[in-house]
């Protein structure tokens, strides 16, 4: 009896119990969702629209978008899947529609999008570009590969969120012709700041503050991939039986291309979130976050953006060959 | 002249004889001299003659010590009460602390050996340690705090867990003091546990409205807790075993001037990690505390002691999740890959107190202070790829981040008579860690790539804290006492300094057995606790106010009344109406420990909040049955511009109604059982209901209840003496009838698939469920504890 009623008092002492409490969920069963991103840095803008569900999403293919810019209205067009050859059947639509618009800063822009669940709709306005004094390249570490950036902001800087991208553009000529062989692009990272915070990125990154305790001066350290570059040809000489490398002389020029934006506070957070930023802690026992959303009518984000771009030129090289980049692979010619 | 001579001389010897006749007339004139309040047992007789010499009038325990010399009673004077009791050759443990204080008026009289809530003023409430005893809590581990949330007006943040919610506040709007000195982080194991184990502390009193002007720093409540002297007298130690935690105590003297007092309590787990760790055990948790206490009387009226607190947590996790894929290559041809992802997780947290208190006659209390709060997270992974045995590539992952804060505290407090008046100052310094995180990764053995992202110790944060108060206590009328008081709070930071006055006013009204009370506090809070998630976790955060988020700011009124002139009971009621301002509420993103003051500020919103409430409360005060029954009606909202689109929200803490009721019940001197029953409203929770592109989504802070929860709680303590001290067996049972209270709720998405724990057939996939936790039922309690 005694070796029970101790085994008992055990058991009680590890139990512990789950169960579940069903949520009143009572609330309309489809609700239209828009998302879209504003940019003056682009011609072409994507507005994504999906219906939200109790239990899930869906992509809206039945949706019609429209923009309406400073009072006139442009339709939207649906874009459809990529073919992938003349034989496959119809590409289906997507549920991304397209809007063809030059937008600049001061633009009120109404985002529309009709569904048989209702209308969803974002009222916005594009924010002043950003008042930037310069952008230079302050240093390379070859070593390590780091390079380093600095955006000068105006005397009257304008507080609010910005954004900074930046990519390595790297074009190669073949010198004996003139000829582009190739071209690429590497992104090198993003950061996103106000006037009261600087992202850093866990390697170098300054702020230099000037009056009013406001950033002045962002220094940004970008990581520098090197990209294997073209390739090198060989030739079977039918005449020798074998392949004979063809030496190949190209010019290679390597481009920083510095993308400032002004944000909305909510495009801030959503980026700030999902930047690498050290330690991000919720341990399983946070509350549901909330995330921002701007659309009535429905849910979504929709997020203006003015760009300013500088393109800064790095690196120039000529005369580079098999023996500097023997890793580069081989691709074989016949003739 | 010779007459003369003569007649002065009869009046002399009469006025030093018979200046006082009785002891009871000694006591009325000490009472009048410094408003002291008296308690004895009505057993004690003061009607004696008193054929002492003279009282002088120099100071309160000259005049008690010259009254009462001689006699067969002792005085002991606790601030504003003084305390008789007939001397015993062994003083026991309760019996040298204050168990009784009286409820509101010196001529009311407390049987001061029963177990009774105290009641130093409206808006106060204290618990002895002999209460304490008796209280059954979870785990064996009798909790002061969790023993607060059984009076009216005081609840647990979270069910089960010790955080305090006081009218409508949150946690971190508490203050809690050890002897005067904030203790910043206060919990074990989550919040399962306090910091201040009972056999290390004396009483403990909860202010939760009409603050003392000296008290201040928190929106909603000031605990004072008090220490446990060590004996003067004699050797005493006792040791306690139970089915979680040890304890051992010691106190006694050292020489003629010195006393100490050394507790100590750690888990059982601590001593079986060695043999988990061979075992690969999956998760261990421990946590030890040390508290310590020396006394020296450096005269007849100066008492200097060092309090000393030293307790720290760990925890690990390893997970494990093995997979299989078969698959193909580009040729088709078919092969396996097996995976083993291994995970570690730890967490190291722990706090650090040491201060020195210098106490004058009664009168004054200095204080000087330090305490550290540290804690660091570790997380490795390994992740073990194997195709076919082709190759084989292992990646392991590590982060580790780390904070820690610490505050160097002065203090000094006096009382004049009627008056008080006192300061402080204080230096804080918040260092949110650097971090790093790296990743190697071996393919068939050999090192593929290595890489280290260090992330830089984001700026520490330095405040400063200042002030001033007085108060004064002034009689007038008949029955009236007016307490008006001021403070002024000096809040610093490195781009802030915030001034505020603090005005305090109490009107209190005694006659026939009634006690009236009207109030107003104005209360102000430099500090802010971030808390992420449903209970207090070592990773909440302390900031300090600065120019983006300045402190908060509380005002509150109340009326209570009293009514304890029926014997043996006490009936009170209070209002009160609180308003917030400044209060600070995450941002919706994901918090972050390591980050400087700017990237903080950024995350979290500053609003408003209103609490109001009525409580009532009976209780039985004497016989072998005593106890109360408490009841709570209260809400609370909060209002932030910039989150739930500017609207008005219940706050996480509302709970519509409340009920506490605690019986206790002696047979004899050697058997006591207390059962102990709470139901409170359901807590409010932000749920998800339906799906947006970025996941859940909720359309409001706060838009569901969760059921009400409630449980019983029994304990029995059986005494016996033995040759040397006593023993003592503790059985109990924490929720008794094992009631399913959501002691953490998950949002999970309804399955198809019968192996998943959220099965519904009957619902479509993904719709959103909220999963419900509960961690304590039927927890058990036997501990076998020895006094010597």
């Amino acid at each position: 009896m005694k070796r029970t009623i101790i085994y008992l008092l055990f058991l009680a002492a590890v139990v512990s119990c789950r169960g579940e409490i069903m949520l009143p969920l009572d609330g309309p069963e489809v609700m239209p969702v828009m998302n879209a991103r504003l940019s003056t840095a682009d011609t072409e803008h994507e507005v994504t629209v999906d219906y939200s569900y109790l239990h899930g999403t869906k992509e809206a293919t039945d949706a019609s978008v429209k923009m309406i810019l400073n009072g006139n209205s442009i339709e939207a067009k649906q874009k459809t899947a990529m073919r992938h050859d003349e034989y496959a059947p119809a590409p289906d639509p997507t549920n991304v529609y397209t809007v063809h618009a030059d937008i600049v800063p001061g633009d009120v822009v109404e985002l529309v999008a009709e569904t048989p669940y209702g209308k969803a709709s974002s009222k916005t306005t594009i924010p002043e570009y950003p008042r930037i004094q310069s952008v230079k390249i302050d240093g390379y570490n070859p070593e390590k590969k780091i390079l380093r950036v600095s955006v000068s902001f105006d005397d009257d800087f304008v507080s609010g969120y910005y954004l900074v991208e930046s990519w390595l553009m790297q074009t190669a000529i073949i010198e004996n012709t003139g000829e582009l062989e190739d071209e690429s692009s590497g992104y090198c990272g993003s950061r996103v700041f106000s006037d009261k915070t600087i992202r850093r990125n866990g390697t170098l990154a300054d702020v230099v503050y000037g009056k009013d305790d406001i950033t002045k001066i962002i220094e940004l350290d970008n990581h520098i991939i090197p990209h294997s570059m073209s390739s090198h040809y060989q030739t079977y000489d039918k005449n020798a039986h074998e392949f004979v490398l063809e030496k190949v002389w190209y010019s290679r020029k390597v481009d920083l291309r510095v993308r400032v934006s002004a944000i909305s506070q909510e495009d801030y957070f959503m980026i700030k979130d999902s930047i690498d930023q050290g330690i991000v802690l919720d341990f399983g026992t946070a509350e549901s976050i909330r995330p921002p959303m701007n659309v009535e009518g429905g849910l979504g984000l929709v997020c203006p953006r003015s760009c300013v771009e500088y393109s800064l030129p790095f690196m120039e090289q000529s005369h580079y060959s098999v023996d500097d980049y023997p890793n580069v692979p081989l691709v074989w010619v016949w003739k | 002249m010779k007459r003369t001579g003569i007649l002065l001389a009869f009046l002399l010897l009469a006025e030093t004889v018979f200046a006082q006749t009785t002891l009871k007339e000694g006591v009325q004139m000490i009472k009048d001299r410094y408003g002291v309040t008296f308690i004895y047992d009505p057993a004690i007789n003061l009607d004696r003659p008193y054929a002492g010499e003279k009282l002088e009038g120099k100071s309160l325990q000259a005049d008690l010590r010259r009254l009462f010399a001689g006699t067969d009673i002792s005085a002991s004077a606790k601030k504003r009460q003084v305390v008789l009791k007939k001397k015993q050759r062994r003083p026991r443990r309760a019996d040298t602390s204050l168990s009784e204080v009286q409820l509101l008026d010196s001529a009311l009289l407390v049987d001061w050996r029963k177990p009774v809530l105290s009641h130093p003023g409206a808006g106060a409430l204290g618990i002895s340690r002999t209460t304490l005893d008796e209280f059954p809590v979870v785990f064996g581990e009798k909790d002061a705090l969790k023993m607060l949330q059984l009076l009216p007006g005081v609840q647990a943040a979270n069910e089960g867990f010790s955080g305090l919610s006081v009218r409508g506040g949150y946690a971190d709007e508490n203050l809690i003091l050890l002897d005067g000195v904030p203790v910043w982080q206060g919990e074990h194991a989550f919040g399962l546990f306090s910091a201040f184990p009972a056999e290390a502390i004396s009483d403990a009193t909860i202010y939760k409205g009409n603050y003392p002007a000296r008290f201040g720093g928190r929106l909603s409540s000031v605990v004072d807790i008090q220490s446990a002297p060590g004996n003067s007298d004699s050797l005493r130690w006792g040791y306690t075993i139970s089915l979680l935690a040890d304890k051992i105590h010691a106190d006694g003297p050292l020489g003629k001037r010195l006393s100490y007092s050394v507790s100590g309590r750690f888990l059982h787990t601590v001593l079986a990690e060695p043999v988990l760790a061979l075992l690969d055990n999956k998760l261990n948790y421990w946590f030890y505390d040390v508290n310590a206490r020396l006394d020296w009387k450096a005269g007849s009226e100066d008492l200097l002691y060092l309090t000393l607190y030293n307790g720290t947590d760990w925890y690990r996790e390893k997970n494990t999740a093995k997979k299989y894929q078969h698959t193909y290559d580009d040729n088709y041809a078919a092969y396996d890959i097996w995976t083993d992802d291994i995970g570690y997780e730890g967490l190291e947290w722990g706090t650090g107190l040491a201060a020195l208190h210098w106490n004058h006659a009664e009168n004054g209390r200095t204080a000087l202070s330090w305490s550290r709060y540290n804690m660091v997270l570790a997380n490795n992974s390994q992740y073990l790829t194997n195709d076919s045995d082709i190759h084989v590539s292992k990646q392991e992952n590590r982060s580790e981040t780390e904070a820690h804060d610490d505050e160097l505290r002065l203090s000094t407090d006096w009382n004049l008579g009627p008056f008080s008046f006192g300061g402080w100052a204080s230096l804080h310094g918040f260092h949110p860690g650097g971090s790093f995180r790296e990743s190697r990764l071996y393919t068939d053995g050999k090192k593929d790539y290595w890489w280290r992202k260090n992330y830089s110790a984001p700026e520490s944060m330095t405040a400063a804290e200042a002030g001033l108060y007085a108060g004064a206590a002034v009689p007038f009328g008949h029955g009236f006492t007016a307490s008006p008081g001021v403070r002024l709070s000096i809040y610093g930071s490195k781009d802030m300094v915030y001034v505020y006055p603090e005005p305090r006013f109490d009107v209190q009204w005694q006659g026939a057995g009634w006690t009236i009370n009207a109030g107003y506090s104005r209360m102000t809070q430099g500090y802010h606790r971030m808390q992420s998630g449903f209970t207090i976790l070592p990773l909440d955060i302390w900031r300090p106010s600065g120019a983006d988020v300045p402190p908060m700011v509380g005002d509150q009124f109340s009326l209570s009344g009293c009514f304890a002139g029926l014997e043996g009971w006490e009936i009170s009621a209070e209002l009160y109406y609180k308003k917030v301002h400044g209060v600070t509420e995450y941002r919706n993103t994901f918090p972050s420990i390591s980050v400087d003051y700017y990237d903080w500020s950024e995350m979290v919103v500053s609003g408003d909040g209103t609490a109001r409430g009525a409580e009532f409360l009976i209780r039985k005060t004497s016989g072998p049955l005593t106890g109360w029954l408490a009841y709570t009606l209260s809400k609370a909202d909060r209002v932030f511009p910039d989150i739930n689109d500017g609207a008005s929200f219940p706050a996480t803490v509302d709970r519509r109604h409340r009920i506490n009721f605690l019986a206790s019940y002696k047979m004899g001197q050697r058997l006591n059982m207390t059962l102990s029953w709470t139901f409170a409203s359901g807590a409010p929770a932000t749920v998800p209901e339906r799906y947006s592109t970025m996941g859940f989504y909720s359309s409001s802070m706060n838009n569901f209840r969760l059921p009400p929860v409630h449980r019983a709680d029994f304990n029995i303590n059986l005494h016996s003496p033995c040759r040397k001290g006593t023993r003592t067996w503790t059985l109990g049972l924490y929720n008794l009838y094992g009631a399913q209270n959501p002691d953490a709720v998950l949002p999970v998405s309804a399955s198809a698939n019968s192996y998943d724990t959220c099965y519904h057939p009957e619902l479509p996939e993904g719709t959103p469920v909220l999963e419900r936790w509960t961690i304590l039922t039927f927890i058990p309690t036997i501990s076998f504890s020895r006094e010597f």
